[in-house]
């Protein structure tokens, strides 16, 4: 009974974090993963405001 | 008279203060890199972390995930950026804006320059106008002018401050990188240095009015897992939950206001406890 009051008050929540979850799943499927390190592991020159 | 004028508050207790100093240690655990210059290439690099912290920074082991939303939006092939949409979508649902109070490095520095005594003015005419910027400022560097212009991360070259401290930091470690500091490494120390100096005035300016992370997990606030509760039963309408919110918002009203950064300041104030933070329907 508790558990379903606790779905019920959060629905929208637990949705967004389903879909959260599931483009996670696809962009790690689609290699995104791999393009976020390949730009992290660089010095990003805009950032550190050389351009 | 402002309600914050004059005195020093503490920043919503040690306890946050020290969640906040953890997670800014764990996400820039590479501290070497702070004596080195080099920043670290380790794997971790490809998970976003939740807050505003540059990936280019020497001691950063994971990834910024506003530099890598506009990396992807501004690449020369555009691709839609699902694995990074669907960490801020997935943390927003989870926390909210409890990533601005608990988990974000940028805000750990505000809540400290927040703690200097100086001259305080937290609120005035212009706040709740100036609220609105940080909107504009996802909406416009963010996302249009990186997909407009490729290759061109807008905020990060602009704005960001936390790739300004990642400057800094290469400044006085790279000596290739300091030589080839010119027009636009100034401007972002200006940019820099009007962030600090009204932090010392106004509790957390950048998140209040320019962060574009703070503005997407706003929209999360009222729906998130952990978000605020008021008991209307035990609300005496006092206004001690206002009086002690220095984001300016009135709890008793809208506990679950975009600008609320859950801080928890309110929580504490309340001398009733009908306030509280967490998941809605797991109380004892």
């Amino acid at each position: 009974m508790k558990k379903h009051f606790l779905i019920e008050k959060n629905i929208i929540a637990i949705l967004l974090l389903l879909l959260g979850a599931g483009l996670i799943a696809f962009g790690i499927h689609s290699g995104q993963m791999k393009a976020v390190l390949n730009k992290a592991s660089r010095v990003c020159m805009e950032c550190i405001g050389i351009g | 008279m402002d309600k914050h004028e004059g005195k020093t508050k503490h920043c919503g207790g040690g306890v946050r203060l020290g969640i906040q100093a953890v997670a800014t240690l764990i996400q820039n655990a590479n501290f070497k890199g702070f004596f080195t210059g080099k920043i670290y290439t380790g794997k971790s690099k490809q998970v976003c972390v939740p807050g505003l912290n540059c990936y280019s920074c020497p001691g950063a082991i994971g990834a910024c995930p506003v530099g890598s939303l506009q990396n992807f939006l501004s690449g020369r092939k555009f691709r839609f950026p699902y694995y990074v949409l669907g960490i801020l979508l997935f943390v927003g649902a989870l926390l909210g804006r409890v990533v601005c109070g608990f988990l974000c490095p940028f805000g750990l520095l505000q809540d400290l320059l927040y703690l200097i005594p100086f001259y305080k003015k937290n609120q005035f005419l212009l706040d709740k106008y100036l609220r609105y910027l940080k909107y504009a400022v996802l909406a416009v560097l963010v996302i249009i002018l990186p997909l407009c212009l490729p290759l061109t991360p807008t905020f990060c070259k602009y704005v960001c401050p936390s790739g300004t401290i990642a400057g800094i930091i290469s400044y006085f470690t790279q000596p290739i990188i300091r030589s080839q500091m010119g027009k636009l490494f100034s401007w972002k120390l200006i940019v820099l240095g009007i962030i600090v100096v009204s932090g010392l005035i106004v509790y957390r300016p950048f998140c209040k009015y320019l962060c574009p992370l703070g503005a997407f997990y706003g929209f999360f606030n009222r729906f998130a897992l952990v978000r605020m509760h008021l008991d209307e039963g035990k609300c005496v309408h006092c206004s001690a939950c206002a009086n002690a919110c220095k984001m300016n918002i009135d709890p008793s009203r809208k506990p679950n206001s975009m600008e609320c950064i859950r801080c928890g300041d309110c929580v504490r104030a309340c001398p009733k406890s009908a306030l509280y933070i967490g998941v809605k329907g797991s109380e004892k």
